[in-house]
């Protein structure tokens, strides 16, 4: 078995039919340091993968896990390799598989030249956390935070649901949503500069909006919580039931804005 | 290795085993040069130090010379008797030291090594400095190159002890026999010319007292007569030195060396009184450095006896000249032996207890000499700056070690003769050692003293080191050999022949084996890959590039790493083995070819705790 370490990339060649954590556990430590969003495992030269070779992977995301924030893609990772993965509960559930090392790069960097996860202006009185998608109207919404925090002392949490299907890993890349969210966020960014409001993005993977909404709720505990809600179906498929839910499950002040693109 | 070892045979010979050492001590007759050449050669100034202190009260004080010099000859059998019976109640020698040691306590012991060593460097640098500064007064077209003259002596005194005490016997006994006779003759010529020939008493050159003593009376004549007693004590040093060095004679080595003592003795105050009084007869008057047709007392008196530029007169000058030199041997005799003691006893570093291939303690040797050169040339080799430093010393430990023998013969109920002796010598020179640093203390006598307060203190710290280490490696009861495990790290440069042998020995050592390359370049990477996965090597590679080009830094990191990961796993004795081939060339010339990282690396990981690093080297016989 072959490692080779380059950037954030660790390359795996030949055969792997018995656990390589300790082989490759110090590569992986040295990648995440230089690349605190995580490492990308290529796995284009893996001739051969048994399910113990496949707990390497196991044991990886369990080392990823002790990293605030950072994520494990195996990218290129060839179908018999897949199958022994996958053979693993807790890797098809988790290990992030991308097609790609690109598409997995570009995942891993996401927004990563943003203000990233860290506490809000430690002298802000008033929270808003916004919840976005990734639309292109989204800067609407920006604006409206803006308008909501104008001549308050306040911050912004600009949150992203990233919505990953049932049947993939909630690691795995979703490329399509990614640089909608990327295009998105770049623009809130220009806004709430030119605006002077502090703020910070945050890209919560999931499998449905709400508990992610809610789990950013409790963490950064807004004073008002503003979601954009589109006039056609979309990523909502039933929005009255979104918008009761979130009504039940969440108490702050929420204000709810009709997508712009309605309103036009 | 090899042409080190060659190197070293062919310039100091082939190396003695321990069971031959017997055959490299002394008689009599081959170490009186060597023990003796310091104090036999301050014959050469010693009168004329007195001469110059007396001159300063005007010529009138001539006449005490021949007293003063009686006074010290008197002074000299009493430090001659105590250090006879030192040689007797000592016989594994260490002379003051082991006296002031043992009687007074450590202080005491080592304020007395410490002084003496000083002592044996000022030794050194005054003689080959005195010699240095006769050559040039031979030939004074010769003065830019003082220094030169007196380093080069060293090294050549260095070399020539390196080589063995047998060899430096053989060097230096005609030159010291030789200035015993000439010296002798000019004295005995001195006294025939005068009690044979009626040669009266000359009248030195009338020379007027300087302001301060122009009145000298009472007690201030007691303390002018007595600050050019002083002054003559130079003769004295180099007596300790065969107390110190008694284990250099053959058997029976207690016997041998007081007879050495009691020669020595015996020559140096024939030679003394004789010049002495020969000056004072023959009214040679002291000159100053840079006067005129400088010459030297002795000089003064061969010229008036043999004749100006006659043979006699210029052999007598060559061998003032290469006596005063070889004088400096005495320290190269002593200083060797005294550092051993102190460094067995931990006050100094162990290095200087162990015997080298010739039986001598070549580290001694060669700190001597490189302590010495750096007082030549700090000094610019001028004796009258580095005398006034000299003598400070060498009484101090004069003085401590008639105490220690004054306690020795109490401890004992030895009484009487022996102790009185002792008793007289010990407030003697304690006197002589407080008029010295009264009275040249602004002349150097303060820099004696401060470097004698950092060595002390330098002792105490390398003892507190030892003891320290002693404290840290020494084994108790509860103390177990614990398991360990090892993570072995084999660099692969490329895959070669040499690599077989440490991927064998490397699997050997444990499962957890890396091989690990760093790649300057994509293609190198490759290249290693290609013939990993051909040969077949069955042990994971790891390849680690480089972003800023250097081969050490990816390897310490990921070393670094490995620590880290083991730490945190809570195994303390887990090791790290980094394996580095190493190239073997067949010569010097074709290590000039190879980028051998072995070197660098290990001083990039010398300082990790539980890292191991191993050279599997693989030899280039063969072309």
């Amino acid at each position: 078995m072959i490692v080779e370490s380059y950037e954030d990339v660790l390359v795996l060649s030949g055969s792997m039919r018995k656990n390589f954590w300790e082989t490759i556990h110090t590569a992986i430590t040295l990648l995440v340091r230089r690349h605190p969003t995580g490492v990308i495992i290529d796995c284009s030269g893996i001739t051969e993968m048994t399910p113990e070779g496949a707990t390497t992977f196991r044991d990886a995301l369990e080392f990823i896990g002790e990293h605030d924030r950072a994520r494990i893609v195996a990218a290129s990772v060839p179908p018999h390799a897949l199958a022994a993965l996958h053979s693993i509960p807790e890797l098809k559930d988790n290990l992030g598989i991308s097609d790609t090392v690109e598409e997995a790069r570009k995942s891993l960097d996401l927004l990563v030249d943003l203000p990233d996860t860290v506490a809000p202006a430690a002298d802000a009185d008033f929270h808003v956390l916004v919840l976005l998608k990734g639309s292109p109207t989204d800067p609407t919404v920006i604006d409206a935070a803006g308008r909501l925090v104008k001549g308050r002392k306040a911050d912004v949490l600009v949150l992203y649901a990233e919505i990953v299907p049932e049947g993939e890993s909630l690691q795995s890349p979703q490329p399509d949503q990614e640089e909608a969210i990327s295009d998105s966020a770049h623009k809130a960014e220009k806004i709430l500069q030119a605006a002077r409001i502090p703020h910070v993005f945050r890209v919560e993977r999931t499998r449905d909006i709400l508990p992610a909404l809610t789990h950013a709720v409790e963490e950064f505990k807004p004073d008002t919580l503003l979601i954009a809600i589109p006039e056609k179906a979309g990523y909502l498929k039933d929005r009255g039931a979104f918008v009761q839910s979130v009504l039940d499950q969440i108490e702050c002040p929420i204000v709810f804005m009709r997508d712009a693109e309605s309103l036009t | 290795m090899h042409s080190i070892r060659e190197l070293k045979r062919i310039l100091l010979g082939n190396p003695i085993p321990t069971k031959l050492a017997h055959n490299e001590r002394l008689p009599v007759i081959a170490a009186l040069p060597i023990f003796a050449s310091d104090a036999l050669s301050s014959t050469a100034y010693a009168g004329e130090e007195i001469l110059l202190k007396l001159q300063m009260g005007g010529s009138e004080q001539f006449k005490y010379l021949v007293p003063i010099v009686c006074a010290l000859l008197a002074l000299l059998w009493v430090v001659i008797f105590s250090y006879y019976q030192t040689i007797h109640a000592y016989p594994r020698g260490g002379g003051s030291y082991r006296v002031a040691s043992e009687n007074l306590g450590r202080f005491s012991g080592l304020v007395a090594a410490g002084a003496l060593l000083i002592g044996y460097v000022l030794t050194v640098a005054v003689s080959v400095s005195a010699g240095s500064q006769a050559v040039v007064a031979m030939l004074p077209q010769t003065q830019p190159y003082a220094v030169w003259m007196a380093c080069a002596a060293v090294l050549l005194i260095t070399y020539v002890n390196l080589r063995g005490a047998k060899e430096s016997a053989v060097v230096f006994a005609l030159p010291t026999y030789s200035f015993v006779l000439l010296v002798a003759g000019v004295a005995a010529t001195g006294a025939y010319m005068h009690f044979f020939k009626g040669v009266p008493q000359q009248v030195p050159v009338q020379i007027e007292p300087i302001d301060t003593y122009s009145q000298l009376a009472g007690a201030a004549l007691i303390f002018f007569v007595f600050k050019a007693f002083a002054a003559g004590c130079t003769a004295l040093t180099g007596t300790e030195a065969i107390a110190d060095g008694v284990l250099a004679f053959k058997a029976p080595e207690a016997k041998n060396a007081s007879r050495t003592l009691v020669a020595m003795g015996v020559t140096l105050s024939i030679l003394l009184f004789g010049s002495n009084w020969a000056f004072f007869h023959y009214g040679i008057t002291p000159m100053h450095v840079g006067e005129p047709g400088y010459k030297t007392a002795l000089a003064q008196l061969a010229a008036t006896l043999f004749g100006d530029g006659s043979g006699l007169f210029y052999a007598t000058q060559v061998a003032t000249a290469v006596i005063l030199v070889l004088a400096a041997n005495t320290g190269y005799v002593d200083f060797p032996r005294l550092s051993m003691f102190v460094a067995r006893d931990g006050f100094l570093p162990r290095q200087l207890s162990t015997l080298g291939d010739r039986l001598v303690f070549q580290n001694g040797i060669i700190s001597l000499g490189a302590l010495s050169i750096a007082l030549i040339i700090g000094f610019n080799a001028d004796t009258h700056q580095l005398i006034p430093m000299y003598a400070v010393g060498v009484f101090l430990s004069f003085t401590l070690s008639q105490a220690g023998m004054v306690l020795y013969f109490v401890k004992r109920r030895i009484g009487g003769f022996k102790r009185y002796i002792s008793g007289l010598g010990m407030v003697v020179t304690g006197v002589v050692t407080l008029v010295l640093l009264i009275t040249r203390w602004s002349e150097g006598a303060w820099l004696t003293v401060a470097a004698l307060s950092v060595v002390i203190i330098a002792f105490y710290a390398i003892k507190s080191h030892y003891m320290w280490l002693a404290g840290r490696l020494n084994v108790t009861a509860d103390d177990r050999i614990q398991d360990a495990q090892t993570t072995v790290l084999l660099l692969v440069p490329r895959l070669h022949k040499g690599i077989l042998q440490a991927i064998s020995y490397s699997r050997a050592l444990s499962d957890d084996v890396r091989a690990i390359h760093v790649t300057l370049d994509p293609e190198s990477a490759k290249t290693v890959k290609r013939q990993w996965i051909e040969y077949g090597a069955d042990m994971p590679l790891v390849i680690l590039e480089s972003p800023y080009r250097s081969l050490v830094q990816p390897i310490t990191d990921y070393v670094d790493e490995t620590i880290r990961e083991h730490e945190d796993d809570d195994c303390p004795n887990h090791m790290i083995t980094v394996i580095v081939p190493q190239a073997v060339p067949k010569n010097f010339l074709q290590t000039l070819l190879h980028n051998n990282i072995a070197f660098a690396l290990k001083r990039a990981l010398k300082a990790r705790k539980n890292v191991v690093i191993a050279n599997v080297r693989y030899f280039l016989d063969d072309r």
